[in-house]
């Protein structure tokens, strides 16, 4: 029997997110009334509904056409990702010019198409435009070298 | 004459030299944005909320106003000269409009553009005056039980645009609406979906979201296949239409204009449905349907005109009653918020300048960006060419930063991370963002509304559907659904929608 697998994973994913978010809210918050809801009531109903949404998506799955996923760059979402987790965990330690240099660096190499001087001349532009903007214009309170990198 | 005196104190306040210059800026960058593809106004103005809580609450909501406007513009300019929309309302315009380039009427093409968007701005400015006022003192009547139904009308209103399957739309409304409620629970103050992380106590921060499931998740999907920039851009050669184009423009810019203005004012609706409706019209008009997508000077005329109303009178709700059509004025909302102002029909009285002051900000940015897209057109040509592998660190440089000044949190760049993440996975199933943003936004809202309603009636859910206004929105909202639902419809939704890729 032919199934959509695009639609078919959509509704499975619909109804964890439901189940998840209102069996939490079932076991941990305080139900209520209608008429004084409590914390829990809304979160319950809403997942009930997103379970119910989820498997019919799923029922609609069946005999579809068949659609794929599509190329996935793997490469480039790691890069694209690593670079911002980079900036969110060291932007503190290392400062702002630092930190923002190296996870530019890091997202000019997502695409595969930018050379290494070209990705090094953009992350150190784009920095110097940031710490100028952010800092000397708009005055935010951000050391441009962090505390890691002071001696 | 109270109508006039209001203007009067928007176009003072406009004018000012600080609002003239955001204005300009705001233009100015939506233009560029709405350029390039790649990057649309919903991420652009999620990226520079946080410079907007240095502005005040006016220049703030006259810059991004100008983005959003300005972003018309320019996704117009792209998908005439290189076929390359910039932005979804502007496929439209491409379907003609590049047709006419290659007929070496660009600049034809390119200048009626122009001034229909222009006619079309001026006119939904004086649309959103007239309308506002009335609309408030409506909305001041309002209870619980009636934003609740106009909630849910607005959001079965944009489910209706998403584009794709109506269902998994309607789930992503719920997913967002979930992912909207963790925090503490203002009612309670217990906390919700929490996870024992103390960074989550506030709920997950809307800039941190919006960048993530729009920007950084639209990076990503551009890594599968990297936009190509402009090699073959028309050229430009005479900017004049002469009188038999604006005698063949004039009365679809009008009916655009018109159309573009209902269409937009509606919960969900917005510059997109206007623009395909034009189109439709238009051609169902013409005495030579035929001409359509072979460069019908009609064809550019009509959706450009009423996708730059569609975008401006779908301010009406947002400014009238604090809810938003699209997730676009979400944003807009998010930023008000930072300012600790709350959207809805308060902001009139107590906030006049700001109210009128934004509105008369709109005409004269329509000025602005006549002069800055006729003239200068050569520039923003110059600009498509900016490669996309340029453009991604770049994006990805704003959206990082911008997230973790707004709340100065190392946490909210993880968030940025893990949404980019999210919204690419979802769209990998075939669902949108969109809904998603709408919402999460409008979760908490509604359980407020939902909440409040039940204690008045004693806990009897029929209380939507006696009191006579929330039934009525209740009623249209089930009419739409319906619609949406049904089979014949839905075919005709999705050949409307088809048009565009």
């Amino acid at each position: 029997m032919a199934v959509n697998p695009r639609d078919l994973v959509a509704g499975i994913v619909f109804i964890v997110i439901g189940a998840a978010f209102g069996g939490n809210a079932w076991l941990t918050l305080r139900l209520g009334e209608a008429n004084a809801m409590g914390p829990g009531y809304f979160p319950v109903l809403l997942g009930l509904i997103l379970v119910g949404f989820g498997g019919a998506i799923v029922f609609s799955s069946v005999g579809k056409p068949r659609e794929t996923f599509g190329i996935v760059p793997w490469q480039g979402i790691a890069l694209v990702t690593a670079a911002i987790v980079f900036f969110a965990l060291t932007v503190r330690g290392l400062g702002m010019a630092p930190s923002l240099g190296i996870a530019t660096f890091i997202a000019a190499q997502a695409s595969g198409r930018l050379s290494l001087p070209g990705s090094l001349l953009l992350a150190v532009g784009l920095t110097a435009f940031c710490v100028v903007m952010f800092i000397y214009a708009l005055r935010l309170p951000y050391p441009v070298i962090g505390s890691w990198l002071r001696f | 004459m109270d109508l006039l005196s209001n203007l009067a104190l928007g176009l003072s306040t406009a004018a000012s030299l600080d609002n003239l210059f955001y204005c300009f800026v705001g233009a100015a960058i939506g233009t560029f944005v709405g350029v390039l593809p790649g990057i649309g106004p919903t991420a652009t103005i999620a990226m520079l909320l946080p410079i907007t809580y240095y502005l005040t609450p006016t220049a703030s909501l006259i810059m991004l106003a100008g983005i959003y406007y300005g972003s018309m513009y320019g996704g117009s300019t792209s998908a005439i000269l290189v076929n390359l929309p910039g932005e979804v309302s502007s496929s439209v315009t491409a379907l003609d409009g590049y047709q006419m380039a290659r007929q070496g009427k660009a600049g034809k093409a390119l200048a009626i553009a122009a001034i229909g968007s222009f006619v079309a701005g001026t006119l939904a400015t004086c649309v959103i005056a007239l309308v506002a006022v009335p609309m408030t003192s409506i909305a001041l009547k309002f209870g619980s039980t009636e934003y609740f139904a106009l909630i849910l009308l607005g959001l079965a209103t944009s489910t209706a645009l998403a584009h794709g399957s109506v269902l998994k739309a309607m789930a992503m409304i719920v997913t967002g609406m979930l992912f909207g409620i963790v925090g503490t629970d203002v009612d309670s103050g217990a906390f919700r979906f929490t996870l024992s992380i103390v960074d989550l106590t506030d709920g997950l921060g809307i800039v941190a979201v919006a960048l993530g499931i729009f920007g950084i998740a639209e990076v990503l999907r551009n890594l599968e296949n990297m936009p190509e920039n402009a090699s073959g851009a028309a050229t430009i050669t005479s900017l004049m239409p002469d009188r038999e184009d604006l005698r063949a423009s004039i009365g679809p810019i009008l009916r655009g204009s018109a159309l573009g203005s209902i269409l937009g004012a509606l919960p969900g609706g917005g510059s997109i449905l206007s623009a395909f409706s034009a189109y439709v019209l238009e051609k169902r008009l013409s005495r030579h349907p035929e001409r359509f997508g072979k460069g019908a000077i009609e064809g550019v005329a009509g959706p450009e005109s009423a996708n730059n109303a569609g975008a401006q009178t779908s301010f009406i709700p947002m400014l009238t009653l604090g809810i938003p059509s699209h997730p676009l004025m979400a944003l807009m909302i998010g930023a008000l918020m930072i300012q600790g102002i709350t959207p809805g029909p308060n902001v009139v009285n107590a906030r006049p300048e700001l109210f009128w002051g934004v509105i008369a900000s709109m005409w004269i940015g329509n000025v602005m960006l006549v002069i800055l897209n006729l003239p200068l057109v050569g520039l923003w040509v110059a600009m498509l060419k900016i490669p996309y592998r340029i453009l991604l660190p770049m994006i990805v440089a704003f959206s990082m930063v911008g997230v973790f000044t707004v709340g100065n949190s190392g946490f909210d760049v993880l968030l940025l991370a893990i949404f980019g993440l999210f919204g690419y996975f979802f769209s990998k199933l075939g669902c949108e963002p969109a809904p998603f943003l709408m919402g999460f936004v409008l979760g908490a809202l509604l359980e407020e509304h939902l909440r409040r309603a039940l204690v008045f009636s004693g806990g009897d859910p029929g209380v939507f559907f006696t009191e006579p206004i929330s039934a009525g929105l209740l009623l249209v909202t089930a009419v739409i659904l319906a619609i949406v639902a049904f089979p014949m419809i839905a075919r005709r939704r999705k050949q409307i929608f088809s048009e565009e890729t």
